[in-house]
């Protein structure tokens, strides 16, 4: 095969030229849509895996549950639907706020994007708020995973294992807002200093995507723990 | 694959089909598709306030199925992206329905009666060998049964 | 920006290249914050090796303790029943999740891939370098598991007892865990270099062979570790909190951990052979000096293993207690992916056939592996079979039929990649002649050890057991002096490649006259892997002689 450095067929040479200034454009990559497609590509494979990951507590959660159907009834009435409907609204509305704010990024609005990004951090942290609250109610009832659950009114002996999925379906859960809470504080940072424009947006558009299977996640959730007979 | 862009400072990072739109058209699609979703979870509250027995889980699956997809093609943009990320969504539900089909076809073939509430019926013979056909539970005889005793 | 390196056949023609990626930059501290795929491949290889040493000298252990049946030597007892139990547990998880799995595709393939495709580094190298300290953690908790108490539950840890028993399992669980990541990394970059990062010229068919295979290996890795990684959490909670999903006593079902484990670990054991299979692809074209024979067959059998593999599972759950409908249903399918593989198989034969083919090392293992794979691949297709795996399950057979796809398979391919990028990767050539010797070595003591275990588990001998009854003292004898014999020829093989790495640069860009763009740079490549952009102009394997075709 011969190699013959010239600008390539179907590739922009203006845009490949403008490449070379790009601060943004890591040294592998020949243009900026090229950076953009790969890491979209690559943000929805790891997508795919965390998919995969919470796929597998659900197909336990459904084994589980065809097991001990009686168990697992009386259990999620313990469960607050209300805290649980309003989590839902809260996830989905903080979901809209960070479309919106990949949107104000991809438009140059910077201050938009910083207030986006603020009200979805927000909507993150009132999550966790009423978890916390849930939490505790089950805490004082004794209702806890596994081996610790004590709630005394129990007549078929195995609603702890609806609660150990509960705690880990909605504690893995917990653990990735967390974690999402942290990668949009990195991009508020980030997004002060004034790193994103319209020709470079793309930690926003990945967090976006992320935080948006965090809240499919819960979309589902919410109806298997919260809300079945 | 590429665009001509022979403007220099336009956007060289092709962003759906939002980019060329004003920005309000973009907001209001967002903003409509937040009132669906949450409309769709306050029907999916209401169906779960009636007894439907099985149609409940399916009921409620389905609901959050739709959502999961409004907010796939539309917040996460699957709409006007290229397919292959669509491709690799839907790899990894096909990949998990196979767990939970192979999971749930073993289960649910069982002989062994599915022990209900962690209890085996009472009569279950564990000791037979499981290329019989019979059902586990046996149910004793008529004949054998003792006489009631009347009393004379 | 115009430089036009020549391409074909040098031999003896040694250009400069004082100024390569092992010699700039310098320093610790550049090695372990490199984001270059080729630094990081020779990190990956040196820690894989040294997992392999750790994982061999646990096979010796474990076929000197079974030398006879009272587990002396020289009169001395060994070693224990217990310890014995956790001797070939380490064995398993340090061979199969420190070694073979990211074996090939994280040390060759991430050194090899972009030099294939003609690309400067890998998709994602900050994530390349992440998966590499992701594999040391892992690592580093799975030997301090191996220290402060050990695991004894076998590889696959099967409940109840692996969530009660008083072994270091947790921690080793969650070794394993954090090394899973290390591996989807890895996947998630290699898929993604092969989507957007090919040289101009090649589409999807101008691919070499190598990288349709990784991608294959990559698909599964996404796909099924996080698999692997919930189980090992659910069993990590199970043991902490007795959350009654997989113990019986709870109302669990310990079947479900096997159908959670085997969800992944059976797409894993491809992911073992696929890069394997990847370099034989490779190999076999140049040393034949004839292009592959049906190179979309081999290209859409990748993908067909790689798919048919999710649905074969419980095949290893026969006699488990999952249902007579699922046996059947899973047997009937484990049957299928012997397709595929089947046809790889030929199509490598009939690249051979009328080949010019020379018995350098890289071909010798490659050969072996045409054979050994065979012969593993086929005893699969018994033990797919329900009515005979029934009687040969959990035995020595079973070792037998895994050890020839996965060392007669894997590790001969991964050894004959490993001689055949060994100039390209530290631009000096090994001994030749020791190479071969090693590699004849290496085949007949793998011959010696594992063909007596499919005779003794035909005739009953279970595995994992430390007692056996007198009558296969004398295989079990003849097994572990081939194990001897593997270890004179692997630790020969050590020897001369080390040696070589005192020598000078003394290899060309291109040795053995190959096609594919990696020997279009010199030997060993310099950090941006090209001077300039190559562009495919022919295909990967297009040894026609001038004139024809």
């Amino acid at each position: 095969m011969s190699s013959i450095t010239t600008p390539v067929e179907g590739q922009d040479p203006e845009a490949v030229a403008h490449a070379h200034h790009d601060p943004n454009l890591r040294h592998h990559f020949a243009t900026a849509e090229q950076q953009f497609d790969t890491v979209k590509i690559g943000i929805w494979l790891f997508l795919a895996t965390e998919i995969l990951m919470f796929g597998g507590l659900f197909a336990g959660f459904a084994y589980m549950q065809n097991r001990f159907p009686e168990a697992f009834f009386l259990g999620h009435k313990h469960l607050q639907q209300g805290l649980g409907t309003l989590n839902t609204v809260v996830l989905l509305i903080s979901s809209f706020t960070m479309v919106m704010a990949v949107h104000k990024a991809a438009t140059n609005k910077r201050k938009q994007l910083i207030v986006y990004l603020c009200i979805t951090i927000f909507c993150a942290f009132v999550f966790l708020g009423v978890k916390y609250i849930e939490y505790s109610t089950h805490y004082y009832e004794c209702m806890l995973p596994g081996k610790y659950y004590c709630n005394p009114e129990d007549p078929t002996g195995h609603q702890f294992i609806f609660f150990s999925f509960y705690f880990m379906m909605t504690g893995l859960h917990g653990i990735h807002i967390l974690l999402g809470i942290v990668a949009l504080s990195w991009l508020l940072r980030r997004a002060i200093r004034g790193d994103f424009s319209s020709s470079y947006y793309n930690p926003v558009d990945a967090v976006g995507l992320y935080w948006h299977l965090v809240d499919i996640i819960w979309i589902y959730l919410f109806p298997l723990l919260y809300l079945i007979r | 694959m590429s665009h001509n862009h022979s403007n220099l400072d336009a956007p060289t990072q092709p962003e759906a089909a939002e980019l060329t739109e004003s920005h309000g058209n973009a907001g209001r699609k967002y903003v409509f598709t937040l009132v669906a979703l949450l409309i769709l979870t306050g029907i999916t509250v209401l169906v779960a306030q009636f007894d439907l027995g099985e149609a409940n889980v399916a009921a409620a699956v389905l609901i959050a199925t739709i959502k999961a997809s409004i907010v796939a093609l539309i917040f996460m943009h699957l709409l006007h992206d290229k397919p292959m990320n669509a491709v690799i969504l839907c790899t990894a539900f096909t990949m998990l329905g196979l767990l939970f089909l192979f999971s749930f076809m073993d289960s649910s073939t069982r002989i062994t009666p599915m022990p209900m509430n962690g209890m085996a019926p009472a009569g279950t013979d564990f000791n037979r060998s499981p290329t019989q056909t019979e059902p586990y539970l046996k149910v004793p005889p008529k004949e054998k049964q003792a006489p009631i005793a009347t009393p004379r | 920006m115009a430089d036009v390196i020549s391409a074909p056949f040098q031999s003896g023609v040694a250009p400069v290249r004082q100024r390569n990626y092992l010699t700039e930059p310098k320093g610790i501290k550049s090695w372990l914050t490199t984001l270059d795929h080729k630094r990081i491949g020779i990190m990956y290889l040196v820690s894989v090796m040294v997992a392999f040493l750790v994982g061999g000298v646990f096979a010796l252990l474990i076929r000197l303790t079974l030398l006879n049946p009272a587990h002396t030597v020289f009169g001395h007892k060994l070693i224990d029943a217990q310890t014995y139990n956790e001797v070939f547990t380490i064995h398993g998880v340090v061979m199969v999740f420190l070694f073979i799995i990211p074996s090939i595709p994280a040390s060759l393939g991430n050194f090899v891939l972009p030099l294939l495709l003609g690309a400067k580094d890998v998709a994602f190298p900050r994530l390349n370098l992440a998966s590499l300290y992701l594999y040391w953690t892992g690592g580093i908790m799975a030997v301090t598991a191996i220290v402060t108490g050990g695991v004894d539950t076998g590889w696959t840890f099967y409940t109840p007892y692996s969530t009660s028993t008083n072994t270091a399992v947790s921690l080793m669980a969650m070794g394993i865990f954090v090394a899973g990541f290390s591996s989807i990394f890895t996947g998630i970059n290699f898929i993604a270099t092969m989507h957007k990062l090919r040289a101009p010229g090649m589409g999807w068919f101008d691919m070499p062979l190598f990288c349709w295979s990784m991608y294959a290996t990559s698909l599964m890795q996404v796909l099924a570790t996080p698999v692997l990684a919930i189980t090992l959490l659910l069993m990590v909670v199970e043991r902490v909190f007795r959350i009654g999903i997989f113990d019986a006593s709870l109302g669990g079902d310990p079947v479900l951990f096997q159908h959670f484990f085997w969800f992944y670990s059976h797409p894993a054991v491809y992911i073992m052979i696929l890069p394997g299979m990847a370099c034989i692809s490779e190999i076999i074209p140049v040393f034949s000096r004839k292009t592959i024979f049906g190179y979309r067959m081999v290209a859409f059998s990748s993908l067909g293993i790689a798919l048919i593999s999710f649905l074969v599972w419980g095949h290893h759950m026969f006699v488990s207690g999952q249902s007579q409908t699922a046996t059947v249903v899973f047997s009937f399918l484990t049957m299928l992916v012997a397709i595929p593989t089947a046809i790889k198989i030929w199509n490598w034969l009939a690249t051979l056939f009328h080949g010019s083919i020379s018995l350098e090392t890289p071909m010798i293992y490659a050969l072996s592996f045409l054979l050994l794979f065979t012969i593993g691949g086929l005893t699969g297709v018994y033990l797919a079979a329900l009515s005979i795996d029934v009687h040969l399950t959990d035995t020595y057979f079973v070792v037998a039929h895994f050890h020839y796809v996965m060392m007669g398979g894997s590790v001969m391919a991964f050894l004959g990649a490993l001689h055949y990028w060994w100039p390209k990767m530290t631009g000096r050539m090994y001994n030749e002649r020791l190479g071969q010797i090693a590699a004849v070595i290496v085949f007949v003591g793998f011959n010696a050890t594992f063909f007596p275990q499919f005779v003794m588990g035909g005739q009953g001998m279970p595995r994992r057991y430390y007692n056996y009854l007198p009558q296969f003292e004398p295989m079990h004898a003849f097994s572990t002096v081939g194990s001897w014999i593997i270890a004179a020829g692997l630790f020969l093989t050590l020897g001369y490649l080390l040696a070589s790495l005192r020598k000078p640069y003394d290899a060309p860009s291109n040795p053995w006259g190959g096609k594919t763009m990696e020997w279009l740079t010199q030997s060993p490549p310099v950090t941006e892997n090209f001077e300039g952009q190559p562009i495919a102009t022919h295909g990967p394997y297009d040894f026609f002689p001038v004139g024809t075709h």
